[in-house]
């Protein structure tokens, strides 16, 4: 069982995810490649995404 | 899950019968994950020409679809994370034990596969699987779908060469084996929560911007 306080220690990753996000998001915004750097990120994160969760859930569930 | 398919692949007397179960549970596997990624992606493409017509919300923000996808996703992260609850819609909380012992060896890496594949027949701490499948519903393009569910397919049925090569080679410390990193739910549950935070963080304000 995990407890609140482990649960909560977990915030700062999930702020730190949200900066990440942010970051991307603007880099994309004001860089010259900005479709092409979209594409690329919205391409390949769903299948980055597809493959952690076919992993994970095989190895923990 | 692992240690069940792990030791389901591995009923087996010899290399050549333990080749055979481990594909047809990873063709399997596959087969129906690719099959899920279809279904949602022409469900998707139906339900767009639908959303087109009747959601207001496209008249104030285009491509309204992905913030929502976005919002999906960093709610699902929190969710892993234990702080929220949201639905998790399952068909089954497990695979019924009862196959492998009716169909094994052939019978049961196929069955097994082919449910595990679809994904909703366990039980899913991972709200990334609902994303995906969210996702491909936006994307409404059936081929992507199942390329994209393929993908999940493929990562969690050739998981098991490996797993069960290992379980074999420790067969005398699979308790401790099964309880090492690998198979830690919390740090996977963690670990994938802040992907797809950043996941739902870029599409969201890649939307809200352009």
């Amino acid at each position: 069982m995990i407890s609140l306080r482990q649960r909560l220690q977990c915030l700062p990753l999930l702020f730190g995810g949200i900066s990440v996000g942010l970051l991307l998001a603007l880099s994309t915004r004001i860089s010259n490649e900005t479709k092409f750097i979209e594409v690329v990120l919205v391409t390949i994160l769903p299948f980055l995404l597809a493959i952690l969760t076919g992993v994970a859930k095989t190895t923990t569930a | 899950m692992i240690g069940t398919i792990g030791f389901l692949v591995q009923d087996t007397s010899n290399l050549w019968r333990w080749l055979l179960s481990a594909s047809l549970y990873t063709i399997a596997c596959l087969s129906t994950a690719m099959l899920l990624g279809f279904v949602l992606g022409t469900l998707g493409y139906f339900l767009q020409g639908w959303f087109d017509h009747t959601i207001f919300v496209y008249a104030a923000l285009p491509h309204a679809e992905l913030a929502l996808i976005g919002l999906l996703a960093v709610a699902y992260a929190v969710s892993d994370i234990g702080l929220l609850r949201l639905p998790r819609p399952t068909l089954r909380q497990a695979v019924p034990i009862t196959w492998w012992r009716w169909w094994k060896p052939y019978g049961a890496a196929l069955v097994y596969g082919a449910a595990l594949g679809i994904g909703v027949m366990t039980r899913i701490p991972f709200g990334a699987f609902y994303v995906l499948c969210a996702w491909c519903v936006v994307k409404g393009d059936a081929a992507y779908g199942a390329v994209l569910m393929g993908t999940y397919g493929a990562a969690r049925a050739l998981m098991i060469f490996p797993a069960s090569w290992g379980l074999y080679c420790h067969r005398s410390a699979i308790a401790a084996w099964l309880s090492g990193p690998l198979f830690n739910l919390w740090r996977a549950q963690w670990i994938l929560a802040v992907v797809l935070v950043i996941f739902g963080t870029l599409i969201l304000v890649s939307t809200v911007l352009s």
